[in-house]
């Protein structure tokens, strides 16, 4: 892989505001074989319940996995830089990506943030330029409309040098 | 004529409208009245004349109105459209915001002399599109020439002529294949008509910016698609296959109808002695190849007859066509990636095509690619692009991966291969299945001889295998992203794959070279990184 890492990490709040996300998402998942082993089970009683005991065990493999190794991993790897004519990022947790925008190619830059990441004072800056989006996930409220302020500001000034 | 003259499109086009719109009302209107007095039978026609002809001409009155409505007009670098009746519409157009002209002209337009305009901005969807649906040939020209006008686009109300001249050589070129180029213009700014001038002069300034960089602007050329060229592009389009699968589903259709003693004979006059019925269905299913493959032929020969490529200062321009003739104007700006594409039964007769990614606009073919020359000789193309697009070259030398990439190419290919291949074991015969693996395993090979990268001071060079070999030339100034991503097997072995983005409408595209050297994958990166 490439030397030389971009320098910064994302906000390590990334790593509980996963975990509550990927704990939520898992409950939701629990009740399709909650469904299943209370109700369905009931209306047709030859149904075998291994099925719902199998799949209450891979969605606590899957949430183990989803809420806390993945984001340990991801928020290991996940490295960006900014710099006055490109931006950096690398992330990935098998496949590591490594993608540099030029500053001249940004179209435009956006924050977002759902529920939980504001719950934690987090957004995403999501960069976009007319063939890709790129995404850099929680960030600190501030950090984040900092840089999108500056992204923008250095959007413009290279936009005039063309 | 003054260019800033409310027009309208051509009087042809009520009638064309009004045939086309009754065409599209009268099954509805015959499955109502079927089902109203289905049980009745037809017994009276006279209503059903009265309705006919009530219909005709409700829609010959509202196409008349819709023609009568639809004005445009051009002046001062803008081109107006004013519509509807009820619902007015006017749109004005600046046409340095016009990205493509299309024309296209059907068989029934052409007898009447009229053609299709399309008008293309940027931006995607149906509102970046204007359509003047028939006006006459010359207006089409006077049109895009208006359009283009910032430019010094010479008189093309010529353009008869030229059509004229492109048949000649398109006869000439039968035998010898390299007899297509012809330089047609040499246009400078002193030669251009008084049309051109007077919309020339309000646009003084912008003209002497593009004195600026003259070296691009004086190019003209053009390329004719020899006739022997695009019979061996549609005797190796590939597409007979899906033709074929349509007539053998045809041909099954209408088998049991065939009187026996008639395929009686031909088994005998074909094949004495047979006793087996394989034989009869091998040779049905011969000559059913060869039918297609024949029809494919024709068909391709027809739809792409006369290609032409003209380049004209920075627009590319390019016709073709035989009954339905088509063709777009497209500046050269915005083509972002040329890729040239040499399909799997192209290659051995050392073939290829040359397509091309654009941003906003350009003729979108099947493959939403646009076709800058379907078929040329690859041995041509350095030639070619030096010609007609001279802002790409085509890479000298290209580096390929290293040798410890082989064995990660043909794992991905023939893993794939087997993957599909191991359900069919279950099947009688399913060891049959083990055949394609000798060729997948040729493909992976090639695949890996093939994989290669370059770089020269503006221009990015990938050239990979999937089915069909591609050399895609992209300028730096039109990646929109560049990556390097490798999975754990990779960075073992310190490789990585390398794709870049590059805009093309409706959404971008990206293009990967896999198993590429660490350290080239680190050169491209610098190469592209403005550090």
């Amino acid at each position: 892989m490439i030397a030389n890492e971009p320098s910064e990490r994302i906000d390590p709040r990334a790593l509980k505001a996963w975990f509550f996300g990927g704990i939520l998402k898992g409950l939701v998942l629990l009740l399709i074989p909650l469904v299943y082993l209370v109700t369905i089970r009931d209306i047709f009683p030859h149904l075998p319940a291994a099925w719902g005991w199998i799949g209450i065990g891979l969605i606590v493999l899957y949430t183990t996995w989803d809420a806390i190794i993945a984001p340990q991993l991801r928020i290991r790897f996940w490295r960006y830089e900014i710099r006055e004519d490109e931006i950096d990022i690398q992330h990935g947790i098998f496949i590591i990506k490594r993608t540099l925008i030029p500053m001249i190619r940004v179209q435009h830059v956006d924050t977002e943030y759902g529920p939980l990441m504001r719950y934690f004072g987090l957004a995403t800056l999501r960069i976009s330029t007319a063939a890709t989006d790129h995404r850099i996930p929680a960030l600190s409220k501030e950090r984040s409309s900092q840089l999108m302020g500056e992204i923008a500001a250095l959007a413009r000034v290279s936009d005039e040098d063309v | 004529m003054k260019m800033s003259d409310i027009k309208r499109q051509h009087p042809v086009m009520i009638i064309l409208e009004a045939v086309r719109s009754s065409v599209y009302m009268l099954p509805p209107v015959f499955v109502f009245l079927l089902s109203v007095n289905g049980d009745t039978g037809l017994g009276d026609l006279r209503p059903y004349v009265w309705l006919l002809a009530v219909i005709f001409i409700a829609s010959f009155a509202l196409s008349a109105l819709r023609w009568y409505l639809y004005t445009y007009r051009y002046e001062d670098g803008y081109l107006h459209i004013k519509q509807g009746l009820v619902f007015k519409k006017e749109r004005s157009i600046k046409k340095e915001r016009v990205q493509t002209v299309n024309i296209r002209t059907g068989l029934l337009q052409r007898l009447l002399g009229v053609a299709t305009v399309q008008i293309e901005t940027a931006g995607g969807g149906m509102e970046s599109e204007l359509v003047l649906k028939a006006v006459k040939m010359e207006e089409t020209h006077r049109i895009r020439s208006y359009l283009e006008s910032r430019q010094d686009i010479s008189s093309l109300s010529d353009k008869g002529s030229t059509y004229q001249q492109t048949k000649d050589q398109v006869d000439e070129g039968g035998s010898a294949n390299n007899a297509g180029y012809e330089k047609i213009y040499e246009t400078g700014y002193e030669t251009e008509n008084k049309a051109e001038n007077e919309t020339q002069n309000k646009t003084g300034n912008k003209t002497q910016n593009n004195t600026g960089n003259n070296t691009e602007q004086k190019i003209t050329a053009s390329y004719v698609v020899p006739l022997w060229n695009t019979f061996l592009a549609g005797a190796t389009s590939g597409r007979f296959m899906l033709l074929f699968s349509f007539i053998a589903a045809i041909f099954s259709q209408f088998y049991p109808y065939i009187p026996e003693n008639v395929t009686d004979l031909l088994i005998e006059q074909l094949l004495p002695k047979s006793d087996t019925n394989i034989f009869l269905i091998v040779v049905i299913l011969l000559s059913l190849l060869l039918l297609s493959w024949l029809t494919s032929i024709i068909v391709y020969m027809v739809k792409y007859a006369s290609f032409t490529i003209i380049r004209q200062n920075e627009y590319l321009r390019v016709s073709w066509g035989l009954i339905e003739q088509k063709e777009f104007t497209l500046k050269i700006n915005r083509i972002q990636a040329l890729s040239i594409q040499e399909g799997i039964l192209r290659q051995p007769f050392g073939l290829c095509a040359i397509n091309s990614e654009v941003a906003g606009g350009g003729f979108r073919d099947q493959d939403n690619v646009t076709i800058i020359c379907p078929i040329l000789y690859k041995r041509e193309v350095v030639n070619f692009l030096e010609r007609i697009i001279p802002e790409y070259k085509m890479p000298t030398s290209m580096e390929s991966v290293p040798k410890r990439a082989r064995k990660r190419y043909l794992f991905r290919t023939l893993g794939i291969a087997i993957i599909l291949i191991l359900p069919l074991q279950l099947l009688p015969y399913g060891w049959l299945g083990l055949l394609v693996l000798p060729p997948v395993f040729m493909l992976g090979l090639s695949r890996y001889r093939m994989a290669a990268t370059s770089i020269d001071d503006t221009q990015l060079n990938f050239r990979f295998r999937k089915i069909g070999r591609y050399n895609i030339l992209m300028m730096r100034s039109h990646v929109q992203s560049l990556r390097i991503s490798s999975n754990p097997f990779q960075r073992r072995s310190d490789l990585s794959t390398i794709s870049a983005s590059v805009l093309s409408s409706p959404s971008g595209k990206t293009f990967h070279v896999e198993n590429v050297d660490d350290q080239k994958a680190m050169k491209i990166w610098d190469w592209f990184s403005r550090n």
